[in-house]
């Protein structure tokens, strides 16, 4: 039978029976000593954690008791969830079974999640409609006075140079995950997918919003590719995988109406791909990788970036993100954390946070909120305090009441800073904050020369994401 | 609760084991197991631990009646099995197979569809059963006392997911006299070999499982089912057979742990409960398979279905067409009917679905061709031969049970030959495979015997040394126990797949 374990005689007399019940029960106190051990240590109430750094959300809490849920056995699993899941030393235990889980397969492979099922992209539909020539957005003071203006409108972009390789070289030992989210060595990226529906979908609605805005206000479009694509070669993202977002963002910008400007970051992205521009551990971009994408934007735009040099740099270490967690807190990252660094921008800027759009400026913050005491995963909130509904930037050395609204996901809160540079008020909403709010009301409440949308594909490429978009851009009041 | 579950391990079960400790009588000792018992199923399903003890109420007294007529009077005596029939498998109908008879008829009444499968239902309605029955044929005395059959079928080891165990099996340990062997260390070690087997081996297969073939939730939403047949068509044929094969050692490390686990807690106790499993995958046949295989729910089976089948029904069946047609014919058809009636019952109690009976046809059929033709080959062949044909009897009654819908199973089915346009290997099944190569690979061997037997060899050979010995008891009683429960423990926090599949039965 299995694990069949009598070996002992049948015992015959009293004595036999006492002696062999003491050897078993001795044999047996190791196991009841640990058991009573955790045991004790699992009741220590005040050592169980409330929050998860690393899963950036508040443990499960003890359940309210009801009569309906005691009946309906959800109290019950409801303390079985407290239970397991603010077990005291969480994070030990957790960390020793992933060190154990480390054993489970070849150490150059792991699988986080399920990948999701894409699309194929189509062809890109060819030369879209010349766009119109632009009037530049206000020329940033500071680089004013280094630069010379561009005398031509920028009416196509430059070809870029073939750069040099800076993302990721795999080698045959490196450690590689595949599913949802894919891990090279200590980084983590996104396995990108594309669905079409939603992309044409979206393509649509910057198109209802250029017409909209028609006469009154110029639509940007930036749409933030996931890291894969700037740090991982196509070659290696199609064996695992990927869908190209280059190819992704061709075909979605070529289906959008021509009164659009469209943002492509991906080339100044993958040409700096040797800097710090993406998080190891974290899906956002870095205020790098941001930087690359708004000298993308000036290039559109027709003005001239601002050298990052002129802003002043701050760091945040012992970031670690969400990939961290989707990769069951893998050790090699958990050993290598990032670093979030934020650059404030140069002048006279002022930041006000406000819980509800309106017209009012809200109440002043620093420029970038303090994360020294802040957790490991909660360092990205740096840049705007996290996602708010409404952020304004008011540049007092612009006087000539230029604005631009942007509206974003979380890939936007670094990169807003970078517009304080050529407007004199930037207001920032959050698509996911804002459902009481839509363009017409935008309309009516703000003044502003542009308007401008910073999602990452994830968004742009998701039902909720356009959905969010739609319900912005469609709704009546 | 579950077994394996933080709040049984370090909050219910060392309070059970503290305060059965305490007890000195028996007596004590059952009333302190009759409480826990009851508040462990309470835990689960607090409103229906009155349908269980309805139900063991019910079964007392039609016991106590059966026991209290004159044995003369076969009628009155027949009538109380009878009506202990009519109870239980009218409730455990009710609770369990009533929206899928009530679907029959179209869609079933709104208090049907609000029932909710009770724990363990299928475990302790055949436990009462076969008690009523046994005192019914005179191989156990009735029990005068309620508290005690209510005892006996709310035991937590295995009230909600087995051994199903005989009254007349645990009568004597359970309620006469408590064999003090002193086998505490081998009921700890026993109980952590379940817990991890639960912990580690099975959730392991069963997340490789969900990740090749979609999880059981996947499956279930019923708006994702073009996705998922996607889904499923694409995935490669190595990756759909590996997904099968991971998925049936799955089932056998997830049930039989949970029976180890049983026994280990028994054994803790005193109390000696039948052994569930004996390497079915050692099997060479679907027979010898079903013999290995939840070999409580077999003898139940035997006792209580097909010697009463073979005896009646199927002996009239076997008369009628002997006489139409020939001896030979009566034969056949006698174990036809029988073989039928058994098999789609089996496939019932496995699950409330029509797709359980055709698994259940499915090895039906097996059997029976097993009997007319192939038996004699497979004996004739190597064994290896055997093992490829239960296995590949196994991975495709896997299709069956997993995939509830037919579109799924006829996916998965073509895929497996590659009739999707699916490809042989993939990255993504590559990358799985090498990811979980080392834990398959002790999956492999841990479903034989070899580990108990390099095991009992060191035994062996320690024997007579005391030294050796001694670091064998260390090892087997203090480093393993400790260590699988300590990994077990560190698996389960902050874990959040952790479904036992026995469950729903």
């Amino acid at each position: 039978m299995d694990n069949e374990v009598r070996q002992e005689n049948t015992p015959t007399t009293r004595q036999d029976k006492q002696r062999l019940r003491r050897r078993s029960f001795r044999r047996a106190v190791p196991f009841f000593t640990t058991m009573a051990l955790v045991t004790v240590i699992a009741w220590l109430l005040p050592l169980r954690p409330r929050v998860s750094d690393a899963e950036k959300r508040e443990l499960t809490a003890f359940p309210a008791f009801s009569v309906r849920t005691l009946f309906d056995g959800s109290y019950f699993k409801d303390i079985d969830a407290w239970f397991s899941d603010t077990f005291t030393f969480r994070d030990q235990w957790i960390g020793a079974a992933q060190d154990f889980k480390g054993l489970y397969g070849m150490k150059t492979v792991a699988i986080y999640g399920d990948a999701a099922v894409s699309d194929a992209v189509p062809a890109t539909v060819p030369t879209p409609a010349p766009r119109p020539t632009l009037a530049p957005a206000t020329a940033a003071p500071a680089a004013a006075e280094t630069t010379a203006p561009t005398e031509e409108p920028v009416t196509e972009p430059e070809e870029p140079a073939e750069p040099e390789w800076g993302g990721e070289e795999i080698g045959e030992d490196d450690f590689v995950g595949l599913g949802k989210v894919l891990q090279i060595g200590d980084a983590a990226y996104k396995i990108t997918v594309f669905v079409q529906s939603n992309a044409d979908k979206f393509a649509a609605l910057m198109g209802k919003a250029a017409e909209k805005l028609d006469g009154r206000s110029q639509v940007y479009c930036l749409v933030v590719p996931e890291n894969t694509t700037a740090m991982v070669r196509a070659e290696d993202r199609l064996k695992y995988g990927c869908v190209l977002e280059e190819d992704v963002l061709a075909y979605m910008y070529s289906q959008m109406d021509p009164r659009v400007i469209a943002v492509d970051p991906i080339p100044e992205l993958v040409a700096h791909n040797n800097e710090y521009i993406a998080f190891r551990t974290d899906h956002h971009w870095t205020a790098v990788g941001a930087y690359y994408a708004y000298v993308a934007w000036c290039k559109e735009a027709g003005v001239e970036p601002v050298p990052l040099s002129e802003y002043e740099e701050v760091e945040w270490p012992g970031f670690l993100g969400t990939y961290y967690y989707k990769a069951n807190q893998n050790n090699l990252m958990g050993r290598n954390p990032d670093t979030v660094f934020a650059y404030v921008p140069p002048g006279d800027v002022h930041m006000y946070l406000d819980f509800n759009v309106s017209a009012d400026l809200g109440k002043e913050y620093d420029l970038l909120f303090d994360m020294s005491k802040a957790s490991a995963g909660g360092k990205y909130s740096t840049f705007l305090g996290s996602d708010r509904a409404k952020v304004t930037f008011v540049n007092n050395d612009i006087t000539d009441g230029s604005a631009c609204l942007v509206l974003k996901t979380s890939f936007g809160n670094p990169f807003v800073y970078y517009l304080t540079q050529h407007y004199q008020y930037v207001y920032v909403l959050d698509i996911r904050y804002t459902n009481s709010l839509s363009l017409e009301r935008c309309m009516n409440t703000f003044e502003f020369d542009d308007i401008l949308f910073v999602l990452g594909t994830g968004a742009a490429e998701s039902r909720g994401g356009v959905e969010l978009v739609d319900w912005f851009i469609n709704r009546r009041k | 609760m579950v077994f394996s579950s933080l709040t049984f391990l370090y909050a219910f079960l060392p309070l059970n084991l503290l305060a059965y400790a305490l007890c000195k009588s028996l007596r004590a000792k059952n009333i302190c197991l009759l409480v826990f018992s009851l508040a462990f199923y309470a835990w689960g399903e607090p409103k229906y631990v009155l349908l269980l003890m309805g139900m063991a109420l019910f079964d007392w007294y039609f016991a106590l009646g059966i026991e209290r007529t004159d044995k003369s009077s076969k009628a009155a005596r027949k009538m109380w099995v009878v009506l202990a029939c009519i109870v239980n498998l009218g409730l455990i109908g009710l609770f369990k197979y009533g929206k899928m008879f009530a679907s029959v008829f179209g869609a079933p009444p709104a208090f049907i569809q609000n029932i909710t499968l009770p724990l363990g239902i299928s475990f302790y309605t055949f436990q009462l059963l076969s008690y009523v029955i046994d005192v019914y044929r005179g191989e156990a005395p009735a029990q005068q006392k309620y508290w005690h059959v209510l005892l006996f079928a709310a035991l937590f080891h295995q009230c909600i997911a087995g051994p199903i165990i005989r009254y007349k099996t645990l009568e004597h340990e359970l309620f006469v006299e408590r064999d003090g062997r002193g086998e505490i260390e081998k009921g700890c070690f026993r109980f952590c070999l379940g817990l991890a087997k639960k912990v580690i081996l099975a959730n392991a297969c069963g997340a490789l499982a969900d990740s090749l073939l979609l999880s059981e939730s996947a499956l279930s939403d019923t708006a994702m089912l073009s996705a998922n047949i996607q889904t499923l068509s694409g995935t490669s044929v190595l990756g759909l057979w590996v997904g099968l094969l991971v998925s049936v050692i799955q089932v056998y490390f997830d049930f039989s742990a949970y029976s180890d686990m049983a026994i280990g807690m028994g054994l803790m106790m005193g109390l000696h409960y039948p052994e569930n499993f004996n390497y079915p995958y050692l099997a060479k046949s679907a027979g010898e398979y079903w013999r290995r295989w939840h070999m409580t729910l077999g003898q139940w089976f035997r006792d209580y279905l097909y010697y009463p089948l073979t005896l009646g029904p199927a002996l009239k069946v076997r008369k009628f067409f002997t006489k139409k047609y020939s001896r030979k014919t009566g034969l056949f058809m006698q174990t036809l009917f029988t073989m039928v009636v058994i098999w789609s019952c089996t496939g019932l109690w496995h699950g409330a679905s029509w797709s359980f009976v055709l698994w259940g046809l499915y090895w039906c059929l097996f059997m029976l061709l097993e009997q007319m033709f192939f038996q004699r080959w497979l004996e004739k062949l190597p064994g290896v031969f055997g093992h490829i044909y239960l296995m590949l009897l196994l991975v495709f009654s896997r299709v069956i049970f997993r995939f509830g819908d037919v579109k799924y199973s006829l996916a998965v089915l073509r895929g497996m030959f590659g009739a999707n346009g699916n490809p042989f290997l993939d990255f993504s099944t590559s990358t799985l495979l090498k990811n979980n190569l080392f834990i398959l690979l002790f999956c492999a061997v841990a479903v034989t015997p070899l580990i108990r037997r390099i095991a009992e060899w060191l035994w062996q050979k320690a024997s007579g040394h005391a030294g050796a010995e001694r670091a064998m008891g260390a090892l087997s009683y203090g480093v393993v126990p400790v260590g699988l429960l300590l990994l077990s423990t560190a698996a389960l926090v902050g874990a959040s797949y952790n479904p036992f599949l026995y469950y729903r039965f």
